[in-house]
């Protein structure tokens, strides 16, 4: 699987960690590592070199939007979409994610069996450049 | 890996989730006592509330979603100033408990 796109879940949570990487995987075909806080997911950010980044909102230490904004401040993480995986979805919340720049907004709880083709979609219309202008504002 | 193979993992790591709710939640209802104990201290309010949050998060994607559902009611009185907030944490934390035990 050379050709896998390479996912790099940031999650505190093991049980989330463990059923996420059972759907991306698994259902998926996705190459995925994990990092169980923001520290970790930069550091991880920059050996790893994902496709694309699963963030969860709220973590112990550097939150999400704090790692997403050091993501972005360095110059080999600043290109690497980040996907916000949250229970924060009330309107104004996710309306601060896409206002940081998130590709996307996938909720919680979200539903193992269709993890992996939300994840697809994303992916895809990021990669169509007839919708780059928009994908900062895309929500799953 | 098959179908039947995945689901088998699925399954595996909602069993392990079940087995850690009654702690979970244990956790949570602590916090919220601790926090309707000391109603001016944020830090106590914020604790029980990112308890609250995580279990909102996670419940429904291992089959409980009614604990995610009142999880997420828990967690956003939490970040609210509403008077009846106590009552309505006590009564969430009963409905917490009942919903827990039903998958």
């Amino acid at each position: 699987m050379d050709n896998a796109l390479k996912i790099l879940l940031v999650e505190d949570e093991p049980d989330i960690q463990a059923i996420a990487r059972i759907a991306l995987e698994t259902v998926g075909g996705f190459t995925v590592d994990i990092a169980s806080c923001g520290q970790e997911g930069l550091e991880k950010a920059s050996s790893f070199a994902p496709d694309l980044i699963l963030m969860d909102f709220m973590m112990p230490g550097m939150d999400g939007p704090t790692t997403f904004k050091a993501l972005r401040q360095r110059p080999d993480t600043r290109h690497i979409p980040v996907t916000f995986m949250t229970a924060k979805v009330q309107p104004q919340e996710v309306a601060y994610l896409r206002s940081l720049g998130a590709l996307g907004v996938i909720p919680k709880p979200f539903d193992p069996m269709t993890l992996a083709s939300i994840v697809q979609s994303i992916w895809e219309e990021n990669r169509d450049p007839r919708r780059l202008s928009g994908a900062a504002g895309r929500s799953a | 890996m098959t179908h039947d193979a995945f689901l088998a993992q699925l399954a595996e790591v909602r069993k392990m989730f079940e087995a850690q709710l009654p702690q979970r939640i244990a956790a949570l209802q602590a916090a919220c006592e601790g926090a309707l104990a000391a109603p001016d201290d944020r830090a106590a309010s914020a604790a029980a509330g990112q308890l609250a949050h995580k279990l909102a998060g996670s419940s429904g994607t291992f089959g409980f979603p009614e604990v995610g559902r009142v999880a997420k009611s828990l967690e956003l009185l939490f970040a609210s100033f509403s008077p009846a907030r106590p009552e309505q944490i006590q009564t969430l934390l009963t409905t917490i408990q009942t919903a827990s035990k039903l998958s």
